[in-house]
């Protein structure tokens, strides 16, 4: 079974704006079947997909497991904890006992970095790449641009500046790059220790201070300051954080114009973002969630080899069945 | 035993500048005759070495046999034997096996089995600190009584600046070289690749040049101070080649070491150090 984006989606890296573009005008359709009240079509009906996280995750596993469940998917969930894997099993030892059940796709969270392109090497199902390490997280990336797409229309020259932790952060990689091949204008914001070292040869622009991001974008996505890589001392405390890089109303106000504010959660707020930016009338965090679902729709949807002009159509059956139902 | 005759090898031997088509008698244990128009002694073995080179044992000063600890990877005898296989007629084991060849009889136990072995010789590396640890040193007089021909922790670095200025004076007494593992470990901590565009691409953690080169020219000033000689493993930057040639150029005795894998470009992880 492989769709036009061939047969995994492991990161935006390797896809082509066309292909991405391809997921986000598929998602389209898929957001109405979040809002019916029977919220299901039977496009993947009969399909068994595995859900395994070796890493903690809310709304990423929530979010597949919905898009999965509203297209009629059978679904399982497994996590480290509870599994062989805490008795030692290997990686591709468990997925391929669980292909030896016969499923049809796998959606990994890992802490790995590469363990999904790992994963798809070894097995023949669809593989969904749900964060490796400090890799990729195309999901994320995409439900980033499609909110932000809602918003502008087109890409094409609108300036995003991704802000904080891009050293360690998945998310940010994905932005980069699925932005980039829209031809968006790509910035990041953060301390330098909180930087790749060659972030030169990315092709963003780098702004040291925040006032200066904040000066030149049209919207900022603001990424989780994590905790725990603060005992590798790469920045001295969450509080000179906020102080310095921290996204404030006050910091907002100065550019005199608006901001659209995006973040991948789970917020602290009060050190990368401050509640009343959060909360603000310019905070799109919560239609990224919604997002969410339609995007993961539209990927299961593509790799299980549905054809995009037929999404439309695939929601068809139930909302004929709503009506029937009013 | 029969003489052995080697017909139409490349010779080659750096020491007597030799690089040559030729033939070559070896009578009695000893090379008796090379050049061109040698007779072969009628009952000499015959051995047709057109397009194969010959030349002296190869000798690896590096190299992991890794018994006792991890049989399953590699035996002193399976290392021995394809050691011989390539060419090499003798060996340095390193002492990261499990437990560490730390003291005299551990390096004895080295010694034994490559004697059953009967392939390749097996010159034992000695600890440098007891366990590793980077603490305590191990018994040099003990271990090179046994057989040890140099001190490592090779797979761990020297950490302590002290421990490594003592053990290049102490082992002046016996007149062996301390082989350094050259890693800064907090620069490399969690790295498993070089430390680039790549590695920031991939989302996996680098290692820069700098945490190779930091250490090899402590080791060179260490060596300066204590007049010992220090071996730099596995060196895998241009830096470190540069800091080891300004060493060499000032009269301190350092020598180094570089792996085939280093000299080709742009890999990734599965080695220590890195390929860059």
């Amino acid at each position: 079974m492989t769709g036009t984006l061939g047969k995994d989606l492991l990161g935006l890296e390797s896809l082509t704006g066309e292909q991405i573009r391809l997921i986000l005008d598929t998602a389209e359709p898929f957001k109405e079947i979040s809002e019916r009240a029977i919220k299901k079509v039977p496009a993947l009906r009969g399909s068994t997909i595995v859900n395994l996280f070796f890493e903690n995750s809310t709304r990423t596993r929530i979010s597949f497991e919905f898009a999965e469940k509203r297209l009629s998917a059978d679904t399982v969930n497994v996590s480290a904890t509870g599994s062989s894997v805490s008795k030692g099993e290997t990686l591709v030892d468990t997925a391929r006992n669980l292909e030896a059940m016969r499923i049809d796709m796998v959606v990994i969270r890992h802490s790995a970095s590469g363990a999904a392109k790992f994963l798809a090497d070894r097995i023949q199902s669809n593989v969904i790449n749900a964060g490796d390490g400090t890799h990729e997280h195309p999901t994320q990336g995409l439900l980033d641009i499609l909110t932000l797409r809602d918003r502008f229309g087109d890409l094409k020259g609108r300036r995003v500046c991704i802000c904080g932790d891009i050293l360690h952060s998945r998310v940010a990689r994905s932005n980069i790059w699925g932005l980039t091949k829209l031809g968006a204008e790509v910035a990041v914001c953060g301390p330098r220790s909180l930087l790749p070292n060659a972030i030169d040869e990315f092709g963003v622009k780098i702004f040291d201070r925040v006032e200066e991001a904040i000066e030149w974008a049209e919207a900022l996505n603001v990424l989780r300051l994590q905790f725990e890589r603060m005992t590798a001392g790469y920045i001295p405390s969450a509080r000179e954080y906020n102080r310095v890089f921290g996204i404030s109303r006050e910091r907002l106000d100065r550019a005199q114009r608006d901001i659209l504010i995006l973040h991948p959660g789970p917020m602290n707020r009060g050190v990368e973002i401050d509640s009343d930016v959060a909360d603000g009338p310019h905070s799109v965090i919560l239609d990224q969630v919604t997002n969410g679902v339609a995007v993961r729709m539209a990927v299961l949807y593509l790799l299980a080899g549905g054809k995009p002009e037929l999404a439309e159509a695939a929601k068809g059956g139930s909302s004929r069945r709503r009506k029937e139902r009013e | 035993m029969k003489p052995l005759f080697l017909r139409g090898g490349t010779l080659i031997d750096p020491s007597q500048r030799l690089n040559a088509v030729g033939d070559l008698l070896v009578a009695d244990g000893v090379i008796a005759a090379s050049g061109h128009g040698i007779n072969a002694p009628e009952d000499a073995e015959v051995i047709d070495c057109d397009g194969l080179v010959v030349s002296p044992g190869f000798i690896d000063v590096h190299c992991h046999l890794r018994e006792p600890g991890r049989e399953d990877v590699e035996t002193i005898a399976t290392g021995a034997k394809a050691a011989a296989a390539g060419g090499f007629t003798a060996v340095c084991a390193m002492p990261n096996t499990d437990p560490v060849t730390d003291n005299q009889a551990a390096v004895g136990f080295i010694v034994r089995q490559a004697q059953r072995a009967q392939a390749a010789r097996v010159y034992p590396i000695g600890a440098i600190s007891l366990g590793q640890e980077g603490k305590v040193l191990a018994e040099f007089g003990e271990m090179v009584g046994a057989g040890a021909v140099a001190v490592s922790d090779d797979g761990k670095p020297v950490a302590s600046a002290q421990l490594m200025r003592t053990a290049l004076e102490y082992a002046r007494t016996f007149r062996i070289p301390v082989i350094d593992h050259c890693e800064e470990p907090t620069l490399s901590a969690g790295g498993s690749m070089n430390e680039g565009i790549v590695s920031a691409q991939l989302g996996l953690k680098g290692i820069p040049p700098e945490a190779e080169e930091i250490m090899v020219i402590r080791d060179i000033l260490l060596a300066r101070l204590s007049g010992g000689h220090v071996h730099l493993a596995h060196m895998s930057t241009k830096g470190s080649v540069e800091l080891i040639r300004w060493g060499k150029d000032r009269g301190i005795n350092v020598t180094a070491e570089v792996c085939p894998h280093h000299l080709s470009k742009n890999g990734c992880a599965a080695t220590t150090p890195t390929r860059r």
